[in-house]
């Protein structure tokens, strides 16, 4: 692996993080579909929006716990990097809100 | 939606899923131009839905490879800086170029891909299964910088995941091993797809209805492609999405020189 590799034990969270975020929104898309083949749309829509918006926001979460296991190791350079990750993924978000 | 839209969405999406796995791509390759061509979805839509497949594409799989210690985290964190500011720019242009333009980058990026996919799938043919991963240092990061901005304008474009670019510069320039760089550029795609997917998300590009059973499908297809990738060998899955992507490509042009794509 490459110099300064991050401990397994600190990365297990990031992975816990992907986790949550694939089987949930996962699930939340199965109700939509559900919602959808009994024929109530409205709740299938509401269903998938929630699961869209809960995977979207998975990526962002994941930056913050990398974040969380470099402030946790002190690791000067990654946490500038993860802020900077961090900083460009809300600005777009931002710009997104905006056009909403 | 009819019931056999929703089914024919899942299958899309199981089948983008699991070559996204096996094949270490996004799957955006896939399915935009499935959506543009037989959906008949504008292509903004198509490529904001096909973002958000892209970042299930990378969680899910991500969320095996991390703990498989396959994933060079460091790396994937530092060149996501340039990513996302390359997906972030190109979202907001995205809006301004012509539909015309983003299908022939579309065409230029399936046959860029094919080729790309041939050297690869020629090369694995005698290539045994990596089961251990060797040490390396990483070399050439400002190179790496350099074309993960190019990696994460084309993801924001065409709603792919870019990783047919950052996946050869880690292996041929940055020294870092096959199984690992492909890991690395799975786990990379989901921040930079998020990066322009929020934007698309604000200018209405995303459908709900279509993109709940295409991601639904793309889950069920990357867990199941992630877990069976270190036990088989990629060089058949390779040459079916090589004939897919080539084909896709057939039909863009078509549709694009008899007006079909709007």
């Amino acid at each position: 692996m490459s110099e300064n590799k991050t401990s397994a034990n600190s990365e297990r969270y990031v992975a816990l993080v992907l986790r949550v975020g694939a089987y949930g929104s996962f699930v939340l898309l199965l109700v939509a579909i559900a919602f959808s083949l009994a024929g109530i749309p409205d709740a299938a829509l509401i269903f998938a929006k929630v699961g869209v918006i809960f995977l979207m926001a998975t990526p962002t979460v994941r930056i913050i716990a990398a974040l969380a296991m470099y402030i946790s190791e002190r690791d000067k350079t990654m946490i500038l990097v993860s802020l900077g990750v961090l900083t460009i993924v809300i600005v777009s978000s931002l710009l997104g809100l905006k056009l909403h | 939606m009819t019931i056999s839209a929703i089914l024919i969405l899942i299958a899309i999406g199981c089948a983008a899923g699991s070559f996204g796995a096996l094949a270490g791509v996004g799957g955006g390759a896939i399915i935009t131009p499935l959506l543009a061509i037989y959906f008949h979805l504008p292509l903004h839509q198509a490529i904001g839905i096909s973002l958000v497949a892209v970042i299930a594409t990378s969680t899910a799989t991500s969320s095996i490879h991390v703990e498989r210690h396959i994933t060079d985290i460091r790396l994937g964190m530092i060149l996501e800086l340039s990513t996302t500011i390359g997906a972030a720019i190109a979202a907001v242009i995205a809006a301004r170029v012509s539909r015309r333009t983003i299908a022939l980058l579309f065409i230029l990026f399936l046959v860029y891909s094919a080729s790309s996919m041939i050297k690869r799938a020629w090369t694995s043919r005698s290539e045994a299964l990596q089961t251990d991963i060797p040490e390396y240092e990483v070399k050439n990061i400002p190179l790496g910088l350099a074309g993960s901005i190019c990696a994460g304008a084309l993801s924001g474009l065409l709603g792919v995941g870019g990783g047919v670019i950052k996946v050869p510069i880690m292996y041929l320039f940055m020294n870092v091993p096959l199984r690992v760089a492909t890991a690395t550029s799975n786990f990379m795609i989901g921040v930079t797809a998020a990066t322009s997917a929020y934007i698309y998300y604000g200018r209405g590009d995303i459908l709900l209805p279509v993109a709940a059973p295409l991601v639904a499908g793309v889950f069920a297809g990357s867990l199941v492609g992630a877990r069976l990738a270190p036990r088989i060998r990629t060089t058949y899955i390779l040459f079916l999405f090589i004939g897919v992507t080539l084909w896709l490509a057939g039909q863009m042009i078509y549709k694009l020189a008899t007006g079909g794509i709007g």
